[in-house]
């Protein structure tokens, strides 16, 4: 659809570009906007931006723990198991052994998902078991892990397939040389789903930053983030473009499905109390 | 009559209390384990930390299985640091930069594996 000559099979034009495109049916024009790809499969620019978030979450965890007069050593190796297997959850559980490469290759470079390495809390478990810690640490990792999901995506966005083909005027697009390198049609608007789970987690850190302090329980700012992520990534999956596994339904939708059931149960715990009241200064 | 000594419940100074065990020191450093871990990790699965670019390739001498049995040491002896509180810095680092390691990863989310089955 593209005409205007921008998308050179070499070219590596990708900021944002408005095309009158003449509609070959009525003699018409409409307006275009494509937004490139800009650093289509660069690993080093998506491992730069994502080292980014990890940074950030990393001070903003120091920082909350400071705000509510947290020093006890044992957060620290809790701080560290809870990276460690969400890191590895996000590996193991999005293995797809249809590929078929080596599990070397697997482990070395293989698919990371967001959404298996926050759900399910195991590292922060096995953490506070092995050091004794009993306190319920729920409010003190969420607006880390929503600040590292703003920031770490955006890697994403720069670097890969952003979802489904919109078929609209407007979306991300890739020139004839980068659809060469990570696939799919050249100059076609893909949908920028990882730009939605973006403000997604932008929102949801504003609202944890503002109600962080007056959820009714320790550990409810937790299962209401994973909760409100849930409900929103089973959404997005229908334009992020995932291999669809069965009844239209993609591989994280179906693994959604059964949490959901968890979160169900979960939450009433959460809204069947009312907000405490606003504390100022330190909060224990 | 009472036992208390007067003068003792009008001293200004404060009664003597018991002496606290001195912490102990602390050792290590949790972003030097950071560095470190994933440093090594990079070096053990890619050759180099260059390999973070997915053109590098893959250079490893660890084949099937036996590529996860370093993360399993890995794993047990940073998680063995991290619950000792004498070297708790170290091992959170060193969990840290596991985690950094598998994140990052070699090169995007979800190209690498696909190329490499396309060229299976």
């Amino acid at each position: 659809m593209i005409t205007s000559g921008r998308w050179s099979p070499t070219g590596t034009s990708w900021w944002a570009s408005v095309h009158r495109v003449p509609e070959a049916s009525n003699g018409h024009c409409y307006t275009l906007l494509m937004i490139g790809l800009p650093f289509a499969g660069d690993g080093v620019v998506h491992a730069a931006v994502l080292g980014l978030g990890i940074r950030a979450a990393l001070l903003f965890h120091a920082y909350e723990k400071l705000r509510r007069g947290l020093s006890d050593p044992r957060l620290r190796p809790i701080a560290g198991f809870a990276v460690a297997f969400g890191a590895i959850r996000s590996r193991v559980l999005k293995w797809d052994v249809s590929r078929q490469v080596s599990l070397a290759d697997w482990w070395g470079n293989g698919d990371r998902s967001i959404l298996t390495g926050l759900v399910g809390a195991c590292g922060v478990h096995l953490g506070k078991r092995l050091t004794g810690y009993r306190e319920s640490i729920g409010d003190l990792l969420p607006p880390a892990v929503a600040l590292a999901l703003v920031i770490g995506p955006v890697g994403c966005l720069l670097t890969e397939l952003p979802g489904t083909p919109i078929g609209g005027a407007w979306g991300i697009a890739r020139t004839p040389g980068q659809a060469a390198t990570v696939g799919g049609p050249p100059g076609v608007g893909f949908q920028p789903s990882i730009a939605y789970e973006i403000v997604f987690h932008m929102a949801a850190f504003e609202l944890m930053w503002r109600f962080r302090d007056r959820l009714p329980r320790p550990g409810d700012l937790f299962i209401c983030y994973v909760t409100s992520y849930a409900f929103f990534r089973f959404g997005v999956e229908f334009v992020r473009g995932n291999e669809v596994l069965w009844l239209g339904m993609s591989r994280p939708q179906w693994f959604l499905l059964g949490i959901f059931l968890l979160l169900f149960w979960r939450m009433p715990r959460v809204f069947g109390k009312s907000l405490r009241p606003k504390l100022e200064g330190r909060v224990a | 009559m009472s036992d208390d000594n007067p003068e003792e419940a009008w001293s200004p100074l404060p009664p003597p209390r018991e002496e606290e065990p001195p912490p102990e020191p602390r050792r290590g450093s949790i972003l030097l384990g950071i560095l470190l871990g994933t440093t090594a990790l990079y070096a053990l699965y890619f050759g180099t930390t260059r390999g973070i670019a997915p053109d590098e390739g893959y250079k490893t001498f660890l084949a099937g299985p036996a590529a996860l049995i370093p993360i399993g040491a890995y794993l047990a002896i940073a998680g063995a640091l991290a619950i000792r509180p004498r070297t708790s810095r170290w091992g959170a680092g060193l969990l840290i930069g596991l985690g950094v390691f598998i994140l990052l990863g070699g090169g995007i989310c979800v190209m690498a594996l696909s190329q490499m089955s396309r060229r299976i």
